[in-house]
């Protein structure tokens, strides 16, 4: 299996969020994208100041849920694969 | 270097048009293309996604210089002449033999140059020395040939027929709507384009042959967009 590309582990980081209803964890998200603690950090900060995520609190937990822009991302995401894919590029 | 003149007269601004129409559709994939190595320009997959770009406007630019050949072989002289009572209007072609030279030349070079990244693309070549050798052969067919209209023409139909072989199989693995109207779209291209060589047997192919490449352009531009519109 090849590396995995910065544009791929965004991707699986918003889907994950995604397949949980649009919020997450921080645990969970770390276990559903494959990361280490110090690599979620990095991108969860990444992220919130993309505004790709948002930073909630429900009952004095932390869960990160996901924006329009971040749907938008997993949907232009999903063509570009789509696209190289078609093409063999 | 020789010019074939083979379209028929009352084809010139119809042809245009129809150039006019591959250089949107070229244009509109090699920016998207663009678009996606920009987004993931890390990668070494980023970087084959800006050749494919590179390859789409080089289609591009050939267009363009097709187009100015076009416009430039041609020029319509309209002079009126005065003959007793009666008053003609003559309408005399001209030719712009150096301009449409040269602007044929660039199209076949880069259309050539185009479809051969295409091909280094698919067919995954990474051998830098294969890639100069294969430019160089461009360069050949393109400038130094006798008989370039045939040579560009065949070399075209030779690549087109790799790269609709390549898509083919792709469809055959994966079976999905849209590689099926890719495979297409390279099958009709490379039907205009062995129509194309034989023009000196029918002018009358020439209209046809550009119709089968737009049909092929329209195709690639379905199928583009059932990608990225959805």
């Amino acid at each position: 299996m090849s590396r995995r590309t910065k544009l791929d582990i965004m991707n699986d980081m918003l889907l994950a969020i995604q397949h949980k209803g649009g919020k997450i964890k921080p645990t969970h998200l770390m276990y559903k994208a494959n990361l280490s603690h110090k690599l979620l950090s990095k991108y969860i900060a990444e992220f919130l100041g993309k505004g790709l995520i948002a930073e909630v609190m429900i009952k004095k937990q932390k869960y990160y849920t996901l924006t329009d822009k971040g749907i938008s991302f997993i949907n232009h995401y999903r063509k570009m694969k789509e696209f190289k894919e078609l093409f063999d590029i | 270097m020789l010019r074939f003149f083979v379209d028929p007269h009352w084809f010139y601004g119809i042809a245009s048009a129809f150039e006019f129409l591959g250089l949107g559709i070229a244009a509109l994939i090699s920016l998207y293309s663009y678009r996606c190595y920009y987004r993931s320009c890390e990668s070494y997959e980023g970087q084959t996604t800006k050749h494919f770009a590179y390859a789409f406007f080089a289609i591009m630019l050939s267009f363009f210089f097709k187009i100015l050949a076009n416009i430039s072989v041609l020029y319509e002289k309209v002079e009126q002449k005065v003959l007793g009572p009666v008053v003609f209007t003559i309408t005399s072609v001209k030719q712009v033999t150096v301009i449409s030279a040269l602007s044929t030349a660039l199209h076949y070079f880069f259309f050539l140059a185009g479809l051969l990244i295409l091909f280094l693309i698919i067919y995954k070549e990474k051998n830098v020395h294969t890639m100069l050798l294969l430019f160089f052969f461009v360069l050949m067919t393109t400038f130094f040939s006798s008989a370039s209209y045939f040579v560009f023409y065949l070399t075209a139909s030779v690549i087109l027929g790799l790269i609709f072989s390549r898509y083919w199989q792709n469809f055959k693995t994966k079976r999905s709507r849209n590689g099926l109207l890719l495979a297409l779209s390279f099958l009709f291209l490379l039907i205009a384009h062995v129509m194309f060589i034989f023009v000196f047997v029918n002018v009358q192919l020439y209209p046809v042959a550009e119709l089968v490449q737009l049909f092929a352009f329209i195709l690639l531009l379905i199928t583009f967009m059932s990608v990225v519109r959805k």
